[in-house]
């Protein structure tokens, strides 16, 4: 009785809200933690600036654009891959779905070398963490959303395994918000004078 | 050939990104060339929620909170500027 009571009460409430989100919600709960923890870290990043305009603008002109400019590129075109491979996943393609994860792991791959080379060539030019508070927090920033995007890879690696429609979406999901985090952070940090 | 949702998505964010380096190089002033900037990263971050989070249909509050996000991130952003402006 009480079974077909509760059925009953499934029925009438219709799908949850949590429904509607891609994968699985305890990625979605360390999504929005992870977008609080970025969004009071840029925000720390603009205040600061707006503290010491001079400090900000001599730290902004050691970095390199065009390098960052290439790594976004590479960032959008693997969450392209991701969201494929996600359509994939749900035709039931595993094959492909495994392609298209390793051309968004490729393409993340390339993001971690760039950034990395970028890293040699800054210290290279004398900015390192202690050198001020624009180093300090730029390379908390991108230094953090580079693990990211380490975990991001490792996840869809392991998503891409068994390549199930459900582990796939909550894999990519996860990647889309790395994308998310740098598409905000590449023209704060490298562009705005 | 029509392209595909994704991959018009995919092109629009390419070029979104090469308008965005390239305004750097205009003799804009710092506000008015922070504002293009962060317009500019706020429709490819809309982009991005819409078509690689696969929210476009989605309903419920998600698709909100992931916008209000990136417009809060954006505006906190141009605080600098602005305070310069007007300084």
């Amino acid at each position: 009785m009480s079974d077909a009571l509760a059925e009953l009460q499934d029925v009438e409430a219709g799908p949850s809200v949590f429904d509607t989100l891609p994968g699985h919600p305890m990625m979605w709960l360390l999504i929005f933690s992870e977008l609080a923890a970025f969004g009071i870290m840029l925000a720390a990043f603009s205040i600061a600036r707006a503290i010491d305009p001079a400090g900000f603008a001599a730290g902004r002109a050691t970095l390199d654009p065009l390098l960052a400019a290439a790594n976004t590129l590479c960032l959008v075109s693997s969450g392209w891959c991701a969201a494929k491979a996600c359509a994939a996943a749900h035709r039931e393609a595993p094959a492909v779905t495994r392609r298209w994860i390793a051309g968004a792991c490729l393409l993340g791959t390339a993001f971690v070398a760039i950034k990395l080379s970028e890293y040699a060539g800054e210290i290279g030019r004398g900015l390192d963490p202690d050198s001020g508070t624009f180093a300090t927090l730029y390379f908390l920033l991108t230094g953090f959303h580079l693990l990211h995007v380490v975990l991001g890879i490792a996840i869809l690696i392991a998503v891409g395994w068994r390549a199930r429609a459900l582990d796939v979406e909550t894999g990519a999901a996860f990647w889309h918000m790395v994308d998310l985090i740098w598409l905000m952070m590449f023209p704060i940090i490298y562009l705005m004078r | 050939m029509l392209l595909h949702r994704r991959e018009q998505t995919l092109v629009v964010l390419l070029l979104l990104t090469s308008c965005g380096v390239a305004s750097t190089l205009s003799p804009l002033a710092a506000l008015a060339g922070g504002v293009l900037l962060m317009v500019l990263a706020i429709i490819k971050a809309r982009l991005v929620v819409l078509d690689y989070f696969g929210f476009r249909s989605a309903a419920g509050p998600w698709r909100s909170i992931l916008l209000a996000w990136v417009v809060a991130v954006a505006a906190t952003s141009l605080v600098p500027m602005t305070v310069s402006f007007f300084r």
